[in-house]
């Protein structure tokens, strides 16, 4: 089965290394366990110079054709992006394959009274929005706040990455009011949540990833050959879904999505 | 002709039943803090069933959290339905002291009770507390080994600093350290922990969720001293069973932490009135 890991990243980490430390070892794990391609981040996009590791994530990717770059964002868009123009540019360059946002580690909130312009925009590119935030840091309001963005920007898909097994009461009401909401597989590990949210919301909301190389990928490829679902629906996750999306992607320069 | 590997078997979705598989932390039921589907025990043993997991080790979620008597009824309940299968802990509360011997008197004969399951965080008890210390003693002198639940240095009632304080007291019981600390600091205080201490053992959930990849443990403590969990039905126990079968790891510690260090550990503390 093809895999498409919809949520890896590459760089320096602290307390501790992380076990792949480059780009190689990373496609080495990959081959090992039938990771066909991984849309990577740099970690200094998220914990240290923002636009230094979104550069950083589009370089690795040209020279690693397994490689996707994954481009970071937060709402300003004039002073951080040179403005929308800037952005779409940069997007469209560098076929970005998806836009990455840490509202809590970046300090800012999801409410669309902050991130209109940034949505606008990623509404009329039709542009995967990865939410990222660790289980056990979400407040109640941001899933307020991720509940008010899937339902005002209905075109954007809006994919909470690493929802953790704690989620459930959450997420599942989400999952059954907005068609664009998606999660990961990354710590989707309660009992059966890939089987149930499958049969109650359709296998279209799952997308395949692994959190590499903070988590171990090969769980999450194994939690998915052996799910209790349809073979039909395994394919959904492991890569028909974010095959689906990109193909909507509308990059206003260069031509169509890959 | 060269054996299949198990990554090879496991990427085509072979059952491992001849791995005879030991989940040494699992649960029953269902708790209070977060939804996950229902989870009897007809419904677990059919899951084990589809991975090739052949013994579990239960302590019901009621056992652990407000009402211990009703978790080791269900227990009692569980092994007898399925002899071979579930093996159970005894679920004590450390503020219920008057009650122990009785508890240990009736379930600590029955064969399939191997040991005791301690959640300090779901008592609300700190584990240097003196109820908790009575119960180590009871292991101590009747034999079977302890989990226990641990958390980072946030958690108020079994940091790793607490655990160490009260489990170096007692080197001739056991201990499993459930979730090797679960956060990334205090994995590492785990590990130091079980190179420091010959009887204290760590399991393989719950650090899941940091950055320790299951590789490094094996590199950095004593082999036969990882041992095999799932947490569930918390957790998933297919994600549990991939967590080792898809790692990098070789097919002979894969076989080691999925079944024979726990028959080590059970063997090296067996009850003295089975």
């Amino acid at each position: 089965m093809r895999f498409i890991d919809i949520n890896a990243m590459l760089g320096e980490w602290t307390p501790k290394r992380l076990f792949l430390q480059t780009a190689e070892d990373m496609e080495k794990e990959m081959a090992r366990l039938g990771i066909e391609k991984a849309y990577i981040m740099d970690t200094k996009a998220w914990l240290s110079e923002l636009s230094v590791g979104n550069l950083a994530a589009v370089q690795t990717a040209k020279e690693h054709p397994a490689l996707r770059p994954v481009m970071v964002m937060t709402p300003l868009l004039e002073q951080e992006f040179g403005g929308r123009e800037g952005a779409v540019e940069f997007i469209c360059r560098h076929r970005v394959g998806a836009v990455r946002l840490f509202p809590l580690d970046h300090n800012f909130t999801l409410h669309p009274w902050n991130t209109d312009r940034l949505f606008t925009l990623m509404s009329d590119l039709r542009m995967p929005v990865l939410i990222d935030r660790m289980e056990h840091s979400a407040s109640f309001e941001e899933y307020d706040q991720l509940y008010r963005l899937c339902r005002e920007y209905p075109d954007v898909p809006v994919v909470l990455l690493t929802p953790g097994y704690r989620s459930a009461r959450m997420i599942y009401p989400i999952l059954e009011k907005c068609a664009n909401f998606y999660v990961d597989t990354s710590l989707l590990i309660a009992y059966r949540a890939v089987e149930e949210i499958t049969a109650c919301f359709g296998a279209e909301h799952i997308l395949f990833g692994t959190r590499m190389p903070y988590l171990e990928p090969g769980t999450f490829v194994g939690r998915i050959l052996y799910a209790d679902i349809s073979e039909e629906d395994k394919e959904k996750i492991a890569y028909k879904n974010i095959v689906r999306l990109d193909s909507q992607i509308r990059y206003p320069y260069g031509g169509n999505s890959q | 002709m060269t054996p299949t590997s198990i990554l090879e078997r496991a990427l085509s979705r072979d059952t491992f039943s001849d791995l005879h598989i030991v989940d040494a932390h699992c649960h029953l039921g269902t708790g209070h803090e977060f939804y996950h589907a229902q989870a009897a025990i007809e419904q677990m043993i059919r899951e084990a069933d589809t991975m090739g997991v052949e013994k579990l080790c239960i302590a019901p979620e009621a056992g652990i959290e407000c009402d211990y008597k009703y978790g080791n009824e269900l227990m009692l309940d569980s092994i007898r339905r399925y002899p071979g299968r579930v093996y159970g802990y005894l679920c004590l509360n450390p503020f219920y002291e008057d009650e122990f011997e009785r508890m240990f008197d009736t379930y600590y004969p029955i064969e399939q009770v191997i040991g005791v399951k301690i959640h300090p965080g779901g008592h609300r008890a700190r584990i240097d507390c003196e109820g908790y210390q009575k119960i180590f003693h009871e292991v101590e002198k009747r034999g079977g080994f302890v989990l226990s639940h641990t958390w980072g240095d946030a958690d108020a009632y079994c940091n790793l600093t607490l655990c160490e304080e009260a489990m170096r007291r007692f080197p001739n019981v056991r201990f499993i350290l459930a979730h090797s600390g679960g956060t990334v600091e205090s994995v590492k205080r785990a590990v130091q922990m079980v190179n420091r201490y010959p009887h204290i053992f760590l399991d393989t959930c719950g650090f899941d969720v940091t950055e320790h990849w299951i590789n490094e443990l094996t590199e950095q403590c004593p082999f036969e001293k990882i041992l095999f969990g799932s947490d569930f039905p918390y957790h998933d126990l297919r994600y549990g069973v991939t967590r080792i079968l898809f790692s990098n790891l070789t097919d002979s510690q894969k076989a080691g932490l999925l079944h024979e260090n726990f028959e080590k550990l059970l063997k090296g503390c067996p009850k003295t009135n089975a």
